[in-house]
């Protein structure tokens, strides 16, 4: 079931377009111009709320203050004024999310899926990744079900990289972080490890190099 | 009140009490002068035959005098021939008991003298009733003096007077008529002599004199004494006032004509005095003054210079986006997907410019108010990339980000954290060439320190334009390129940003070619 958002926005045209480019991601939009005021029927069952701040009549901090008092579905404020004392005051109110115009339709969609994004991974529990799957706690990695011997700091890098469920990694981060500083601290040390890791791991293995940066486990359901 | 006028009214003040001073002193003085007078004029009197004959003959003996300038000798009737007296101010002065010469103390006109025993009873008697006061305190030692108001002295004997009666005429006392009992004063003095036996042993001398009022006109002092020094002292004010007049409304005038000219002309009044302190002061202030006009109209022309260039640079993107919607909405489908790309890389210039313009108006004003607040840097790279990546996808830049697993927290204006994270991400894809890269990483060092690296594999920037490139945008010239110029503005408010906050900020060529800025600063 799609989740639904509540827009409140005053301007037609651009009401109209974040409706459209909301629908098309897959969400369910209610949008509302007039800044009437906000009742606790409204946000029933809504994952977000995105409040423009420029309403008419009703000035957006007093709807979010008001909101707030029955409400803690998260909110993403829209605002022209880009400057931090509006942002502080806004996140004081209870704002979640502060976005300055002008945007692309893009990043609105991207922050939207940030904030609704719901944490997958069980911190410390098992990882998978492809044909991958890692137990923290008994340290051993299986490829298709059949456990693969790793070094200590071979583990240490696979399980770094799934922990972080497809974000990149940085080398600098491992180095100083999974290799010994005393015997093997530097970058290069580090992409041999690394080499080995995928030689061990098959031809598909699921970690990526990112440029400029390091290392990811390509994921599932990652564009 | 004009400083002359107020300077002349202090000096009348200070005057006005030393003239009172003056006044009580000289009225104590005369009245004790005055006593000591008459006492050393009864000893005189008695010592040089008065006694023998107040002893010889005590039942009549008495002594009234009534002249101008000298005492009886002694005697028992003795008329005082003179011109008839009226009033106090022809009374008969002496000099006085004390050694300066003081003169003016008041001797009496009518004077009658009586003998008592030591027991204080008179022989004579035509001797007066004494005063209740006197026989109660007199203890044989001290002279004693009393006066009441009221009553005048009356002649003991008129028949004495070789006048019968005539008033006014050569050589009579004046009649009791001319006195009025209400303005005059009794005074009686007992006085024991050093004999202390006989008849004679006290003597009691009594006088009468006008009242004299106290006000402070009536005890002044002669004018000799108080209108000199008081006279000196104001004219020695209102001379020394001259020149500290002057001076002042030297330095009143020139302050006004400097005002007058926006303070251009300079304050010239010299002098260490406190005028010419005063005039320091004044030029220190208009020195300040003109600083601040200059520093205003820099700014004014700074401003004048950005909303010029600014005009011209919003201008140009906004006429090529014209004339690619204009294209699009003939529908020359042919360069569709060009001009679509192209309208939508002028609207990002033109919203990186807008952001950008809104910073610069608030850092241009000297001292930015900067905010402190804890700024979560996970989050900021997270947004920076996010909002990039429209942008990057359209320009077929490839944008990745690393951040560390646990947040790192700063503390610092956001809004001009964020801003100078986005100017150089923009620039990196923006300056970028279709397939290149961009890396945003945000690294914490175990010293709680942060550094935030923006690294491309575009062309970078030539190293000797490596330098000129943060310069304020504005003031490259005319012929400045669009292209590098919002390169310069975008830098140039990183490098501001990393400034105020205390960061080290670092423009370097990347190991791939492009570009790589570090912002360094503490977590």
């Amino acid at each position: 079931m799609a989740e639904r958002i509540v827009l409140l926005e005053d301007d037609r045209d651009l009401g109209s377009q974040i409706v459209n480019h909301l629908t098309k991601a897959g969400y369910a939009v209610t949008w509302r111009t007039e800044g009437s005021e906000p009742v606790p029927s409204d946000f029933q069952g809504v994952s977000l709320l995105i409040l423009d701040l420029m309403l008419p009549g009703l000035w957006g901090l007093d709807v979010l203050k008001r909101m707030r008092s029955f409400s803690d579905v998260p909110v993403l404020v829209l605002s022209a004024r880009n400057n931090t004392a509006d942002k502080v005051r806004a996140l004081k109110i209870g704002a979640d999310d502060y976005m300055t115009k002008p945007f692309w339709p893009e990043e609105l969609i991207e922050r939207v899926r940030a904030r609704l994004r719901r944490p997958t991974l069980q911190k410390g529990g098992p990882m998978t990744a492809g044909g991958v799957s890692l137990d923290p706690g008994a340290r051993t990695v299986n490829l298709n079900g059949v456990q693969i011997d790793l070094t200590r700091v071979e583990f240490d890098i696979l399980a770094a990289l799934m922990r972080r469920g497809g974000e990149a990694v940085s080398r600098q981060w491992m180095v100083f972080n999974i290799l010994d500083p005393d015997k093997e601290g530097s970058e290069r040390t580090l992409d041999v490890h690394v080499s080995h890791l995928r030689r061990k791991l098959g031809t598909d293995n699921p970690i990526e190099t990112v440029w400029g940066i390091g290392y990811r486990i390509r994921m599932e359901n990652q564009p | 009140m004009k400083l002359r006028l107020w300077l002349t009214l202090t000096v009348a003040a200070a005057g006005l009490v030393v003239f009172t001073i003056t006044g009580l002193f000289f009225h104590f003085f005369e009245r004790h002068s005055s006593e000591q007078f008459v006492i050393q004029a009864a000893f005189s009197m008695m010592n040089t035959g008065g006694r023998t004959e107040c002893e010889s003959s005590p039942g009549t003996w008495f002594v009234e005098a009534f002249g101008k300038d000298k005492w009886p000798v002694a005697g028992s009737v003795r008329p005082m021939p003179g011109e008839p007296r009226s009033r106090e101010h022809d009374r008969p002065r002496g000099p006085g008991p004390l050694g300066f010469g003081i003169k003016g103390a008041r001797l009496p006109m009518h004077v009658q003298v009586f003998a008592f025993d030591s027991g204080l009873n008179p022989s004579n008697p035509d001797t007066p009733a004494l005063d209740r006061r006197l026989r109660a305190k007199f203890d044989g030692e001290q002279t004693l003096h009393v006066s009441s108001v009221g009553g005048v002295l009356n002649f003991v004997n008129d028949d004495a007077w070789a006048c019968d009666g005539r008033d006014h005429g050569p050589g009579c006392p004046p009649s009791d008529g001319m006195k009025k009992p209400g303005e005059m004063r009794i005074h009686e003095m007992l006085v024991p002599m050093t004999w202390k036996e006989g008849p004679c042993a006290v003597v009691l001398i009594r006088w009468d004199e006008p009242v004299r009022e106290t006000g402070i006109l009536h005890i002044s002092p002669p004018i000799a004494v108080w209108g000199l020094p008081v006279a000196v002292m104001l004219l020695t004010v209102l001379i020394a006032a001259g020149p500290v007049v002057r001076r002042i409304r030297r330095l009143t005038s020139q302050v006004r004509r400097s005002a007058a000219d926006r303070y251009r002309t300079p304050i010239a009044l010299k002098g260490t005095d406190e005028i010419g302190q005063l005039a320091g002061a004044f030029e220190n202030a208009r020195a300040e003054i003109l600083d601040q006009v200059a520093r205003q109209e820099e700014r004014e022309q700074n401003l004048r210079e950005f909303l010029e260039n600014t005009t011209h640079d919003i201008s140009i993107p906004l006429t090529i986006l014209q004339g690619h919607l204009s294209d699009l909405a003939a529908g020359e489908g042919g360069h569709r997907d060009e001009s679509v790309a192209s309208a939508m890389a002028e609207t990002n210039y033109l919203a990186a410019l807008i952001g950008n313009l809104s910073i610069a108006s608030r850092l241009e004003t000297g001292t930015p108010t900067m905010q402190q607040v804890p700024v979560d840097l996970n989050a900021l790279i997270g947004r920076c990339v996010i909002r990039h990546r429209p942008l990057a996808r359209q320009r077929s830049v490839n944008i990745d980000h690393a951040i560390p697993e646990e947040p790192v927290v700063t503390t610092g204006d956001m809004t001009f954290i964020e801003q100078a994270v986005n100017n150089v991400t923009f620039n990196a894809i923006r300056y970028n060439k279709p397939g290149g890269h961009v890396a945003v990483i945000l690294e914490a060092a175990p010293d709680d320190r942060f550094t935030i690296s923006i690294i491309d594999d575009g062309p970078g920037i030539p190293d000797d334009q490596m330098a000129a490139i943060t310069e304020r945008y504005y003031r490259c010239g005319k012929e400045r390129s669009r292209e590098s110029h919002n390169q310069g503005i975008g830098l140039n408010i990183a490098g501001k940003v990393a400034a105020m906050h205390g960061w080290r900020f670092n423009i370097s060529r990347s190991e791939f070619g492009g570009l790589r800025v570090d912002f360094e600063g503490p977590a």
